[in-house]
C-alpha cells in the first residue's frame, strides 16, 4: 500500500449499465435538444412572464436540465403539477444559504443573482423520451397559467 | 484435483437474485430504493441493534463512524496492525492518526497491550474481529469506558459471529460491516453496514451518507456520498438468506480442519478456539512452518490459498510518516511471515477438503 487511500471504485454492474447507455449518448443528446429547442419556441412570446436563459450558438448545451425563470413561480409550479407535469425546482435553497454554510460566514443577499434566480427557477421535463405531444402539452400548460 | 479458495459463481447459479436485479429496472428506484431499507431492518435484526444503515463500504462504515462521533483531526484511534489495510485508512480518511497495538495467539487486538498505547489524544479504539472470530470485547470494554472511549468494531469479516451468544455490531457504540462480494454476507459490488443502538449516532451516519441532506432541499452538514447501492442491497438481501447455512458450513469446515491439522504441530499451528465465541470463518487461518515451499506444494496439487495480510499495515510504504519499525509488533510480525488461509468457503465439498488435508499433511511427514 503506497499511500492511505479510499473506497471509491465504479462498480462493475454499473459499468455495464453505463457501457449499454453511452452507445446512445448521441441519440440520447439530439433528443434532448430539439425537445428544449420546442419548448423555447413555445415559450419565446411569453417574454415579460417568462424568461429563458440566452442561447449561445457556439455552445452546445445537453440538457440535462430544461429551467427557465418564471413570474410566480410557485403558483405555477402547483399548476403544472396540478395537471400531472413532474415540474421540479434545482434547486430551491442556494448552497451559501443552506444551514451547512452557517459557518462559512454568508447572508441573505451575498449573491443576488443566484438568490433572485432561485425563487424564479422552474424544471420541465426534457427526457429522451418525451413526445411531440407531451411537449406541446407543457408549452400548453404553461401557456394557460399565465394567458388564462 | 483443484480447490478453488472460493467460487463465486455458484452463489448467482439458480438465477433468483437476477430475476430480482431484473425487477427493479421496472422500477428504477436506484438510490436509497425500498431494498435498501428493507436489507437495513434484517441486517438491524441480525446484530440485536435498533439500527442498521446501508453504505458504499466497509471502509465507509468506520470511516463514519468516526466522523459523525467527532473523532478526527488532533485524535488517535487505536487499531490492530494485522487487518486489511481499510481498518487503518478509514482512521486516516477521518484525519485522526491510527495507533496500532500487537495481536494475541488468536490474531485478535491484545487488550494488555491497548492499555499500554493509550495516551491523552486517544478518543476511539477500532478492534477488528479478523477472520470472523470476536476480538475480546469485554476486556477492551474494560480498558476503553472508564477512560471514555469509543469502541467501534471492524466486523467486516465477523456478521453474525459472537461471544456469549451476543452478535457482533451490537458490542460496541458501532459495528462496521463489509458487503465485499467474497464475504460471508457479499454484494455483487462494494458496499457496506452500520450498526448501532445510538439513534443520535444513527441519524448522523444517515445525513453523512446523504450528502447531509435532512429532506430533498436542506443541507444541514456538508457530507459525502455513501449509499448502500438498491441493487447491491438485493443481492445482500439475498445473501443474508443463506447466512446460517453458510455460516454453519463454515463452522464445519473448520472442525474437520482443526482436528485433521492438530497433531501436525509445531509444523502447522491451529489458534486456540474460545468455547463461547461462535466464529463465523470468514477465512481459516493456520501458521505453517516453511510457508511459502507449502503454498508451492499445494498449488502444484491444485490447492488455492491465500495469505491475509502478509505485509503489517505498519510496514507498509504508506505508513511510513507514523514511524514504526519492524520490531514494533513481533506477534503480529511473526505471524505475518507463517499465516496461511485455506479454502473453507460453502461449496467446499468434503472430499475436496480431506484432499487439501492431505497435500498439507504429506508435505509434513512426507
Amino acid at each position: 500500500m503506497e499511500i492511505f487511500g479510499y473506497n471509491s471504485r465504479l462498480d462493475t454492474l454499473q459499468a455495464i449499465v453505463g457501457n449499454h447507455l453511452i452507445k446512445d449518448v448521441e441519440a440520447i443528446t439530439t433528443a434532448r435538444i430539439r425537445n428544449a429547442r420546442a419548448l423555447d419556441v413555445g415559450l419565446a412570446d411569453l417574454a415579460g412572464r417568462v424568461r429563458i436563459p440566452p442561447r449561445d450558438p457556439r455552445e452546445r448545451h445537453v440538457f440535462h436540465l430544461y429551467m427557465f425563470e418564471a413570474d410566480d413561480r410557485d403558483r405555477l409550479l402547483a399548476h403544472l403539477v396540478s395537471r400531472g407535469i413532474e415540474a421540479k425546482i434545482h434547486y430551491p435553497v442556494p448552497l451559501h444559504l443552506q444551514p451547512a454554510s452557517r459557518r462559512l460566514g454568508y447572508k441573505d443577499g451575498d449573491f443576488p443573482v443566484a438568490e433572485g434566480q432561485a425563487t424564479r427557477i422552474i424544471t420541465l421535463p426534457v427526457h429522451q423520451h418525451l413526445t411531440d405531444d407531451q411537449v406541446s402539452y407543457m408549452v400548453e400548460s404553461v401557456r394557460r397559467f399565465y394567458r388564462g | 484435483m483443484r480447490v478453488r479458495y472460493v467460487d463465486l459463481p455458484r452463489q448467482f447459479e439458480d438465477g433468483a437474485v437476477l430475476a430480482r436485479i431484473a425487477d427493479e429496472f421496472q422500477r428504477c428506484q436506484f438510490i436509497l430504493g425500498p431494498q435498501v431499507a428493507q436489507f437495513e431492518s434484517r441486517f438491524a435484526a441480525l446484530c440485536g441493534t435498533s439500527f442498521a444503515l446501508g453504505l458504499n463500504s466497509g471502509t465507509d462504515a468506520l470511516f463514519l463512524a468516526l466522523r459523525a462521533l467527532d473523532v478526527g483531526p488532533g485524535d488517535e484511534v487505536v487499531t490492530a496492525p494485522n487487518s486489511f489495510v481499510a481498518s487503518a485508512g478509514a482512521i486516516v480518511m477521518a484525519g485522526a492518526v491510527p495507533v496500532f497495538v500487537d495481536v494475541n495467539a488468536e490474531y485478535l487486538m491484545d487488550p494488555a497491550a491497548l492499555e499500554d498505547a493509550i495516551t491523552p489524544r486517544t478518543r476511539a479504539v477500532i478492534p477488528v474481529h479478523l477472520t470472523g472470530n470476536p476480538a475480546d470485547m469485554d476486556a477492551i470494554a474494560a480498558v476503553a469506558r472508564p477512560r471514555g472511549l469509543h469502541v467501534i468494531e471492524d466486523a467486516a469479516q465477523a456478521v453474525g459471529a459472537t461471544v456469549d451468544g451476543r452478535v457482533v455490531g451490537a458490542l460496541g457504540i458501532a459495528g462496521a460491516f463489509s458487503l465485499y462480494p467474497l464475504k460471508n454476507v457479499g454484494a455483487a459490488g462494494d458496499g457496506g453496514m452500520l450498526t448501532t443502538s445510538a439513534r443520535e449516532l444513527a441519524d448522523r451516519v444517515a445525513l453523512l451518507r446523504h450528502h447531509g441532506l435532512r429532506d430533498r432541499d436542506a443541507c444541514e452538514v456538508f457530507g459525502y456520498n455513501s449509499r448502500l447501492d438498491t441493487l447491491q442491497a438485493i443481492v445482500a438481501d439475498a445473501a443474508l438468506d443463506r447466512l446460517a447455512a453458510v455460516t454453519e458450513t463454515r463452522i464445519r469446515h473448520a472442525a474437520f480442519y482443526d482436528a485433521a491439522l492438530c497433531d501436525l504441530a509445531p509444523d502447522v499451528v491451529v489458534p486456540p478456539r474460545r468455547p463461547h465465541v461462535r466464529q463465523v470463518f470468514h477465512t481459516y487461518v493456520i501458521q505453517a512452518e516453511a510457508r511459502p515451499r507449502l503454498i508451492a506444494h499445494l498449488d502444484a496439487r491444485g490447492v488455492e490459498t491465500k495469505i491475509h495480510y502478509p505485509i503489517p499495515i505498519h510496514l507498509q510504504k504508506a505508513a511510513e510518516h507514523l514511524g514504526y519499525k519492524r520490531g514494533a509488533f513481533p506477534v503480529c510480525e511473526a505471524q505475518s511471515e507463517r499465516i496461511l488461509s485455506l479454502p473453507i468457503h460453502e461449496h467446499l465439498s468434503s472430499d475436496e477438503q480431506a484432499y487439501v488435508v492431505e497435500r498439507i499433511r504429506e508435505f509434513y511427514r512426507g
